[in-house]
């Protein structure tokens, strides 16, 4: 079944079909999640936003749209909003610890438990490397991240993102250059 | 200079070998149960649509209404029973009881007033 003959049959409330569906783009989908978050469990959890999402908005698809690029839209759009309530609850614990109220536990950020990767100092690099992807502005992040995670070419890039070519291009090339400055200052201060 | 030129080389090094730690990324694949889990979660989710659905029935049309409908029914009893229908028909009812039972209904018309007195 190819991918829109999967669409028509979900949209005809077919099981099987969608059941397909997550077979087919699980791994994609999972991992795209994890180059933004460096986690194993909240990627699989975002994944798993992502399909139910998928499901609930199929009568909204397109057929003339490809299906992976529509996955990968909604994938990043519920990427970055997890980002964002990530670093809102982490403000609010600042806030609550410079307070004193310690009610609820520091989120607990640690790629390394997580990283297939067991070379301690590869793992450290990762580590400060993730920091410095996540800093990085939102379109840069997101392009970057399809590039290197998903082997994404430019012109995939350009459609999920609904930009052109050239301004993936650009983007890539901004993300590189700031990517060496951070990690540069990282490494002198540190 | 020297040693900063040195310190420099160093650190363009460790962003180099940063950098190229990316190469080395494995692709992260979804867990064998992940199908299971998302359809347990689709289910409750349905289980949830449809129980707040009652709930909305509930709240927005049987609650609102069941008032009035008190209302009307307390009426109807009221009216039910107030409505005695032997006492309408009781004349019917004692006719009925004298042929029966051959009872004589007593000549009262000597103790009817007349007109004339």
């Amino acid at each position: 079944m190819n991918d829109n003959e999967l669409i028509r049959a979900i949209k005809t409330g077919n099981a099987a079909a969608f059941q397909a569906l997550v077979e087919q783009y699980k791994d994609l989908v999972v991992n795209t999640c994890y180059g933004f978050v460096h986690d194993r469990e909240d990627a699989e959890d975002l994944a798993q936003d992502v399909f139910v999402e998928t499901y609930e908005s199929v009568h909204a698809f397109r057929e003339k749209a490809k299906l992976s690029t529509w996955l990968y839209r909604i994938t990043v759009n519920k990427c970055l909003n997890q980002i964002k309530k990530n670093k809102r609850r982490r403000w609010r614990q600042s806030l609550q610890t410079l307070f004193g109220s310690e009610d609820d536990p520091p989120e607990i950020v640690d790629a390394s438990v997580a990283d297939p990767q067991t070379d301690l100092e590869q793992q450290e690099r990762r580590n400060v490397l993730n920091q410095a992807i996540a800093a990085l502005a939102e379109n840069q992040q997101i392009a970057f991240t399809l590039s290197k995670y998903e082997n994404l070419s430019y012109q995939e890039i350009a459609e999920v993102m609904g930009t052109t070519v050239s301004a993936v291009e650009s983007l890539l090339n901004r993300a590189k250059k700031n990517l060496q400055k951070k990690l540069y200052d990282y490494y002198r201060d540190g | 200079m020297k040693v900063q030129q040195k310190s420099k080389t160093a650190i363009d090094a460790e962003v180099n070998k940063a950098l190229q730690s990316l190469d080395q990324i494995k692709k992260v694949k979804a867990s064998p149960f992940f199908y299971t889990r998302l359809q347990q979660r689709l289910d409750s989710m349905h289980n949830k649509a449809s129980a707040s659905i009652l709930n909305a029935v509930w709240g927005k049309v049987l609650r609102p209404a069941l008032v009035p409908l008190l209302i009307v029914a307390s009426i109807g009893a009221g009216i039910l029973l107030g409505y005695k229908p032997e006492a309408v028909n009781r004349t019917a009812y004692l006719n009925n009881l004298i042929e029966t039972y051959g009872l004589k209904a007593p000549d009262l018309s000597n103790y009817t007033l007349t007109a004339a007195e």
